[in-house]
């Protein structure tokens, strides 16, 4: 006994987690501008921009990254978005109204590449790297138009929980393990 | 009335050997039949039997057995005094949980833990779960208890642990949960943990063990006590953290009152808790009251009566604003709070019909309301789960029998979950053989029946249980046990229906209860001042509930989900050491799994097929250790103890959070003085950061200076 108390007390004190994370992999970032066209609806609740994996995502709840709500009632902002390093092939602007969810009908506008605007825009990011550029054109009257490819591949798609960030989150009243 | 006439009377007292103090909590049996009592405050105990020759046998904590011979006469007195002594270890010999019937635990089936007075005097605790977290095989996460692995993370949706205070469950009828704050913490006797599915004896919840509470009963003679602590946290080891200037401190003040009123004993007392909070809303205001009438109606019998209120005005800690601010919430979030409050009644009354049945007939109820005064919500709940039990117990030769019915209903009104009604009706039945003086059998069966809303959804469920333990040696018992369990889903998991973080969670109706089949051998080995315990477990659980979307749809909801298996290996040790010293540990390793398995057969035969695509279960450590010292010498006493937890390899929600293991370490001292007791405790000694929830950081060092007085 003495001896795991003091093995507990070379291993333990003032240690365990601190305030610097220890296991954050070294993160990439995308950057740029979402220029918002038409009037904002008066039951906005927040605005984000979503970077998925693949285009076109057969789970449109298999977000690999989700940024911080936008300001509300701008005409244009910038964000930045910490990022996994790896390669995106779609990043999109959703927006989502007071006492909705998070849903196709969400879809404002989407990176374009920019050697052929009809295509989607794919963003390579690698460790520390920030690719700058990312603009997006959010478009209010051409809310929940999704490209074609989308609607196809969500079509009898199953959905699944959403990751981090936008599930259900602790102290919900509602997660089990 | 002709068997009244004809009985005579044991009244008698139990004495402590060495000091000549009466022993209040004693088990006095006579053994062969089914009459016993447990004496009061002063020592005293009442039996009725018919002539004849009995052996009277009383056994408690901490002290050896002491057994006499008496002899009864018709409508006789036959007075008995006698007198136990200490043995330097501490040890619970009988229990009641396992069977629900008193036992002594070298024969209880399955495993079996018990916190006696002893540990619960040296560790005075604020609430219930502070002491349970220092019971092997037993885990916290938050307010959420487990057993064995059996819940990973959960947040107010239902327990896979049964909790019981003085026989009645004490589950919210919303969300099937335990509320810690409202048990009556300072007013405990014995706590008793059985691990293993319970459902064959208790039904739902009863999926991986039951925890029982017993309340202290009340004193013949006028007793009044003053309990009051007082303390603070200390300042977060790393300076990023320190979110507020001062210190955060915390008080507590318990004053109770106990005495013979008539031909009741009575037992008041009531308490006020205040804590600034260790983090941001961390803070909290309880105050609670209770009540206890006791009585014995005709000797042989007991009734008694238990009311309980309580309050909790607190803050609401969801998660830390980030790992740089681990103490402070996000900003949106500051000045949430929760108020609760929490009404329940317990009334029982226990007689002998004569030396081989007994009665037992029980009513509960238990009301509690909460509301959320969120930023973004003000959801409220009020729930009402009343119910009522009759037991028989029967002695027939080598053969026992508990047979007994059991009725409760819920009723919940709330603006998260609706408006509901639920009914349960169940029947059990228990039969314990000894084909040899060496073997003990038990065999129990239980139905239960859950109409939900009308007619709306009916469940039903069998619960078989086996257990045998067999004598090798006076000092060396073997056994085994196999029993099932099952939960029924909660209110709040089958009728959820709220907006969170942008989505919508939808209710479930449909939800089938969870249900497990638990399998045991073990063996325990008592010497001396020496007992070792070696359980090797294997837990099957089926259609674990979890959120899942729907399909098709962006809408989530609770769903029957997941397979697991959970396989172990559990090691406790008990010993009295020289010069006053007491030492315990308790070791668990366990294998969680989930995955699936091809249907084969009935349920309890899968335990045998491999899990296929398996993966870890998450939020479960493998390696949990608890340890203690304590030492006790004239007035003086001292105790360290040491729990860990390793490092969990899996989690859901935050994989990319930093996770560690638990080092955690708690010491506490104290000296008597007369009708005082002053004591000292630091928690958190080496001001260890972890998390048991996610993105919690659990509690930091704080310091606590305690007096009890009798007055």
């Amino acid at each position: 006994m003495r001896y795991i108390l003091l093995l507990s007390a070379f291993v333990a004190c003032g240690k365990g987690i601190g305030p610097t994370p220890r296991n954050v992999p070294e993160l990439g970032a995308i950057r740029g501008t979402v220029k918002f066209l038409g009037s904002w609806p008066d039951s906005t609740a927040e605005v984000r921009v979503a970077v998925y994996e693949e285009y076109p995502p057969e789970n449109f709840y298999d977000v690999k990254a989700f940024s911080d709500p936008l300001p509300v009632g701008v005409d244009s902002t910038t964000y930045k978005l910490l990022i996994s390093p790896g390669t995106y092939g779609w990043i999109m602007v959703a927006w989502r109204g007071e006492g909705r969810f998070w849903g196709p009908e969400s879809f404002l506008g989407m990176y374009l590449d920019p050697n052929d605007p009809s295509r989607p825009g794919k963003v390579t990011v690698g460790p520390g790297e920030e690719v700058g550029g990312i603009d997006i054109l959010a478009d209010f009257s051409k809310r929940g138009q999704l490209p074609p490819e989308v609607v196809e591949a969500l079509e009898g798609a199953t959905y699944r929980p959403a990751p981090d960030g936008i599930g259900l989150g602790p102290g919900t009243g509602v997660h089990r393990r | 009335m002709a068997w009244a006439q004809e009985r005579g009377f044991i009244v008698g007292r139990v004495l402590d050997a060495r000091t000549g103090e009466p022993l209040p909590g004693v088990a006095v049996t006579l053994p062969g039949t089914i009459l016993g009592t447990m004496t009061d405050l002063e020592g005293r105990f009442v039996l009725k039997a018919p002539p004849g020759t009995y052996a009277v046998e009383a056994l408690l904590v901490g002290y050896g057995p002491a057994r006499r011979e008496v002899e009864i006469s018709p409508g006789d007195t036959t007075k008995v005094v006698l007198e136990l002594k200490e043995r330097p270890l501490k040890l619970p010999p009988v229990v009641v949980t396992a069977t629900k019937k008193a036992q002594p635990l070298r024969e209880v089936p399955i495993s079996t833990s018990v916190v006696g007075k002893d540990e619960l005097r040296a560790r005075p605790a604020q609430t219930l779960d502070q002491v349970l977290r220092y019971v092997p095989g037993v885990e916290l996460k938050g307010g959420e208890v487990g057993i064995r692995a059996s819940t990973g993370y959960s947040q107010g949706a239902g327990s896979r642990v049964l909790l019981l205070i003085d026989g009645a469950p004490a589950m919210t009828g919303d969300t099937g949960g335990i509320n810690w704050d409202a048990l009556p913490a300072g007013e405990i006797e014995r706590i008793e943990v059985v691990k293993g599915a319970g459902s064959a004896l208790y039904g739902s919840n009863a999926m991986a063990g039951v925890i029982q509470v017993f309340t202290r009963r009340p004193s013949r003679t006028p007793r009044t006590w003053l309990r009051t602590a007082a303390g603070c946290y200390d300042r977060p080891y790393h300076p990023e953290w320190r979110w507020s200037s001062g210190l955060r401190t915390f008080y507590s003040l318990e004053v109770g009152h106990s005495r013979k009123l008539g031909p009741f004993g009575v037992l008041l007392s009531g308490s006020r808790q205040r804590s600034e909070g260790y983090r941001q809303n961390g803070d909290y205001i309880r105050h609670r009251l209770m009540g206890k009438l006791e009585a014995e109606p005709i000797p042989g019998s007991r009734a008694d009566l238990t009311l309980h209120w309580a309050e909790e005005d607190r803050g609401q800690f969801l998660y830390w604003k980030s790992q740089e601010h681990a103490l402070e919430v996000p900003e949106e979030m500051v000045g949430d709070r929760v108020y609760s409050g929490k009404f329940r009644f317990n009334g029982s009354f226990r007689s002998a019909l004569g030396t081989k049945l007994a009665i037992l007939l029980r009513g509960y109820a238990y009301r509690t309301y909460w509301q959320n005064f969120f930023h973004d919500s003000q959801d409220r709940s009020r729930a009402l789960r009343a119910g009522c039990e009759a037991r028989a117990e029967a002695s027939l030769g080598g053969l026992s029998l508990t047979a007994g019915g059991e009725v409760a209903r819920d009723g919940v009104s709330s603006s998260m979950f609706g408006d509901h009604r639920l009914w349960d009706v169940a029947g059990y039945v228990q039969t314990e053989w000894r084909p040899s003086p060496l073997t003990t059998l038990t065999l129990g069966l239980r139905y239960d029946r859950q109409v939900v809303d009308g007619k709306d959804k009916v469940e039903s469920q069998l619960s078989p249980k086996f257990g045998a333990t067999f004598r090798l040696s006076p000092e060396m018992v073997l056994r085994a046990s196999v029993g099932r369990g099952f939960r029924a889903p909660s209110v709040a998991e089958r009728f959820t229906d709220a907006y969170i973080a942008g989505f919508r969670v939808v209710p479930n109706p449909g939800l089938r209860p969870e249900r497990s089949w638990g399998y045991e051998v073990g063996f325990r080995w008592t010497s001396g001042n020496s007992v070792a315990d070696l359980a090797l477990f294997q837990n099957e659980y089926w259609d674990l509930i979890e959120p899942q979307a729907v399909p098709g749809s962006p809408l989530v909801r609770m769903a029957n989900v997941t397979r697991a298996r959970v396989r172990g290996v559990e090691l406790e040790l008990t010993a009295g050491l020289p010069s006053g010293f007491y030492g315990s540990l308790g070791y668990t390793y366990i294998v969680p799994r989930e995955g699936r398995i091809r249907p084969y057969g009935p349920d309890f035969l899968q335990a045998l097929r491999p899990l296929e695509d398996s993966d870890e279960l998450p939020y479960r450590p493998r390696n949990r250790l608890v340890a203690s010292v304590r030492w006790e010498g004239g007035p003086f006493s001292a105790e360290a103890r040491f729990r860990y937890a390793s490092r969990v390899r899996r989690v859901k929600m935050y994989p990319q959070d930093d996770r560690v293991p638990q080092y955690v370490v708690d010491v506490s001292g104290g000296v008597r003085l007369r009708n005082c007791t002053l004591s000292f405790r630091v928690d958190n000694l080496l001001q260890y950061h972890y998390t048991e929830v996610e993105r919690n950081l659990a509690p930091i060092r704080s310091f606590t200076l305690a007096l009890t007085a009798e007055l």
